[in-house]
């Protein structure tokens, strides 16, 4: 029973902290540098689809299959998506912030259509798989992806404590201002989400690796949804937040799951998928309306050069103050 | 000619078919300290979009300290040494007073994402001498107490000065104001005004927009006044107040 359940949070807590390194791309994008970036799971699929071409062993009529070593193929994918948001971004990132949600939207939709179709690439419907394990043994890896979250988590924390995220954040409030002040805006919402994508990109090929397989419904737009509500649940802005929102939400995803299952009589199994969906809507209504800010909500001190204000804790909660250019936050 | 003029040679913007600001044509001395007047609507703004870059003339060519200016953006203006405060201040409510000025700093080794990784040493140093920089302009406005603040706790008087802090960090050789006594009281304005002629004894050139005239008739040595997207007329400020064209122009023929 014990051993079930270590060997069940194990496989959990890897594919949550998976989530976990692209809710922190996604943060650096939004929370950060309020990019709505509309198509996370496109580039979800981009860094799962690289790791597959790359690590998977060559099969008779599929392209790829590369049989490298898992780690090419989390760099791979990392690289390949952030290649993918250079290319996207640089167009995009110069037009008003709207645009950058259709287009993602829409890239995320077109991948998802090129995984089902291009056959001889991706597999088609039927995905790919055989992709190797990182190792043979489960904690190790959950090892190896809670290191990698670590280290996410403390590269992103020391890249926006300071000037670069102090102007990232300026560029969010008040693009205008921040431009005269001598900041170039597109370049740095460019830098941004390229990052972000970067992180996504890797946390595609780590859940493709994990789960060993690929197959394009893994990627459509309720992945994109489930990362935002992880963020959003987490509280936008704040790294920690974000991390351990991927882990409150996937808890909450399939512990709905695995309760309804429990708790539900037989007549009513059937319909359990519904009512899970129900639960989880209902159990982030109650989180936001008691942490409407997230788990762990901003802060107000940007360089970590400075010496913290005194009683300075999460940011307060501020009545509007006229100023229709501040970022919309849900909940806040 | 000095080395810090201001050129505009037969600047012109249109909105669509509407002529906002006609052939504007004048240089603006280096280090002086000139006044920008006319009636509402008479494209004064629009004159600071086009030096400040936020908009581009639809027309004409800009030069600063000798180089043509009109087609960069404006992050590359404020390089250039050009800085432009707002009609309503826009201090960035979400970060302390403090960065908010430092913000401003340019060059600062931090702001390249990679170096926060790789040479943490020098940007933490870089910070040091930028916040020292921007506590010595807080100092300067009297905003020091509030330097560690949260931006959106300051009154709009307060604002005000800490645009002018802030647009200082960047050692610009010609500031933009935008009606810097709109909207301030008596007390605050008199110290705003002591600023600007501190900041220009040490070279500093200022273009003031502006409704109050006394403010203008104190601190201005030149005056320009436009009128329907044209310069009207430019002198000193007796000479200006002493055109009948002048209050033509604001009082109706």
């Amino acid at each position: 029973m014990i051993a079930h359940f270590a060997s069940y949070a194990t496989f959990f807590l890897t594919l949550a902290l998976a989530d976990g390194i692209a809710c922190l791309g996604l943060n650096l994008q939004w929370g950060w540098t309020g990019l709505f970036n509309a198509g996370v799971a496109g580039f979800y699929a981009i860094g799962a689809y690289a790791t597959a071409l790359l690590t998977a062993p060559a099969q008779p009529g599929l392209l790829g299959g590369g049989g490298l070593p898992f780690w090419v193929g989390w760099l791979g994918a990392a690289v390949l998506s952030a290649a993918v948001a250079l290319a996207i971004g640089r167009p995009v990132l110069r037009l008003r912030a709207d645009f950058l949600a259709i287009v993602t939207f829409g890239f995320a939709v077109s991948v998802q259509l090129v995984a089902l179709n291009a056959t001889a690439l991706t597999g088609g419907a039927f995905g790919r798989s055989f992709l190797p394990h990182p190792f043979a043994s489960a904690p190790a890896t959950l090892a190896l992806v809670a290191g990698l979250a670590l280290l996410a988590w403390v590269g992103l924390e020391r890249l926006v404590a300071s000037p670069w995220g102090r102007a990232l954040r300026a560029v969010r409030e008040d693009e205008g201002a921040a431009a005269a002040l001598g900041k170039n805006p597109a370049a740095l919402r460019l830098q941004s989400f390229v990052l972000g994508a970067a992180l996504i990109g890797l946390a595609g090929a780590i859940r493709a690796q994990f789960i060993g397989f690929v197959a394009p419904e893994d990627f459509l737009p309720v992945l994109t949804f489930r990362i935002w509500v992880m963020l959003i649940v987490g509280g936008a802005g704040n790294f920690t937040g974000a991390l351990a929102g991927a882990v409150v939400v996937s808890a909450l995803w399939s512990g709905s799951g695995a309760a309804l299952t429990a708790l539900l009589p037989p007549a009513w199994q059937v319909r359990g998928a519904a009512v899970q969906v129900v639960a989880i809507g209902v159990g982030i209504a109650l989180l936001l309306l008691f942490r409407p800010r997230g788990l762990v909500a901003e802060r107000v001190r940007v360089s970590r050069h400075l010496p913290p204000p005194p009683g300075s804790g999460p940011r307060r909660e501020r009545g509007g103050d006229g100023d229709g250019r501040r970022h919309p936050r849900s909940g806040g | 000619m000095t080395l810090h003029d201001l050129e505009l040679e037969e600047v012109g913007r249109d909105f669509g078919a509407v002529r906002v600001l006609d052939r504007v044509s004048c240089t603006i001395a280096g280090g002086a300290i000139t006044g920008l007047i006319g009636p509402n609507g008479a494209g004064k703004s629009t004159l600071f979009d086009l030096i400040a870059g936020s908009r581009s003339p639809s027309r004409g060519r800009i030069r600063f300290a000798g180089r043509r200016i009109e087609h960069l953006p404006p992050y590359r203006r404020h390089r250039a040494g050009i800085a432009r405060g707002f009609q309503v201040a826009r201090p960035f409510l979400g970060l302390s007073v403090l960065e908010n000025v430092m913000l401003a700093a340019p060059g600062q080794a931090g702001e390249l994402f990679w170096r926060n990784w790789l040479t943490p040493g020098a940007v933490a140093r870089g910070e040091r001498a930028v916040a020292a920089d921007a506590m010595a302009l807080l100092e300067f406005v009297g905003l020091a107490d509030l330097a560690r603040a949260e931006a959106a706790v300051l009154s709009g008087g307060q604002r005000k000065l800490l645009d002018l802090a802030r647009l200082l960090l960047g050692r610009p050789r010609l500031i933009l104001l935008d009606e810097p006594g709109a909207g301030v009281a008596p007390a605050l304005l008199e110290r705003i005004m002591e600023r600007i002629a501190a900041v220009n004894r040490r070279g500093v050139g200022f273009l003031i927009i502006e409704h109050n005239l006394d403010l203008v008739m104190r601190l201005c040595s030149r005056v320009l006044v436009m009128a329907e997207g044209r310069i009207l007329t430019a002198g000193t400020a007796e000479e200006v107040r002493a055109d009948p064209r002048v209050a033509r122009a604001w009082l109706g023929p």
